[in-house]
């Protein structure tokens, strides 16, 4: 492939920059597009918001469940340690009972 | 080069707003309209197509932006990449098309009316149109980057991805191979 002459090259750009010439787009469709394009994106924000809030209701939604059900779990185990607590000590001073009445007795 | 810098920042500044502001991107719609459809036209040929493929390039865009991160590239090397996808589907699916709608063309750079030379230079531009259709892609998106946007070889370089030299020796090999298959014609 022989190598391009000067002249060569000076033609052909002639050439391409008459040929290639920028071409404008009809007005109308240029903003009937836009707004189209404007439309779309604020649907697609609108839907998009209206999933992050859902989401987000759904976050919180289920970080109330877990929070209640810990407290409830807690309190349990809490009342349920009272309870063994209060009733080991009545069985303690109940046991004591009797004997303070045989010491009485005697 | 801090031109270029700033200029970059306020359009990655733009491009951010965009993805969650429909006037925003409104706004990079006008910017870029207009070479996109430039692209789309002198790789399709015709009016119809341009303004159909340059409306699916920006709906994609569109869609895809929330998904979009600033690499240091123009914005543009980004719409480039979807119009050139676009447009190669487009000739996968359609049979090529050679309408060249010369109307734009003949308007300008002539200087008389004759007829005869009217007929020739439509001749000239038809048969240049039609080799330039015949060239791989990316030679084809380098001319039109060159010669309609009017683009320096380094800002072509970014929007394709390659350096200035490289940009230089393709335009070089682009243009042996013009000549060559003019003469073939």
């Amino acid at each position: 492939m022989k190598d391009l002459k000067p002249d060569e090259v000076i033609n052909l750009t002639d050439r391409l920059q008459t040929t290639l010439k920028q071409v404008k787009p009809r007005a109308e469709f240029v903003a009937d597009l836009k707004r189209k394009l404007i439309r779309e994106a604020r649907t697609g924000q609108h839907a998009q918001n209206e999933w992050k809030q859902t989401l987000t209701w759904i976050a919180i939604g289920a970080g109330s469940l877990i929070y209640i059900a810990t407290l409830l779990f807690v309190s349990a185990k809490s009342a349920w340690w009272i309870l063994s607590a209060v009733g080991a000590l009545l069985g303690w001073k109940k046991a004591q009972q009797p004997q303070k009445q045989t010491a009485r007795v005697k | 080069m801090l031109f270029k810098v700033k200029a970059l920042s306020e359009e990655s500044a733009l491009v951010e707003r965009a993805k969650n502001d429909a006037p925003a991107f409104g706004e990079l719609y006008e910017r870029y309209v207009a070479r996109i459809y430039n692209y789309v036209y002198y790789r399709t040929g015709n009016e119809h197509d341009a303004e159909d493929l340059t409306a699916r390039v920006f709906m994609r865009a569109m869609k895809q932006l929330p998904n979009y991160t600033d690499r240091g590239l123009p914005f543009s090397a980004w719409l480039y990449r979807i119009a050139h996808n676009l447009v190669a589907n487009w000739h996968r699916d359609e049979s090529r098309r050679r309408v060249v709608p010369l109307e734009e063309h003949i308007t300008h750079g002539l200087y008389t009316d004759a007829p005869e030379y009217v007929a020739e230079a439509r001749e000239e531009e038809r048969k240049l149109l039609d080799v330039i259709r015949d060239l791989p892609d990316e030679r084809q998106q380098l001319l039109i980057l060159k010669f309609v946007d009017q683009l320096s070889n380094a800002e072509i370089g970014a929007i394709m991805n390659r350096s200035e030299g490289a940009i230089k020796s393709l335009y070089h090999r682009t243009l042996l191979n013009l000549r060559d298959e003019l003469e073939k014609e």
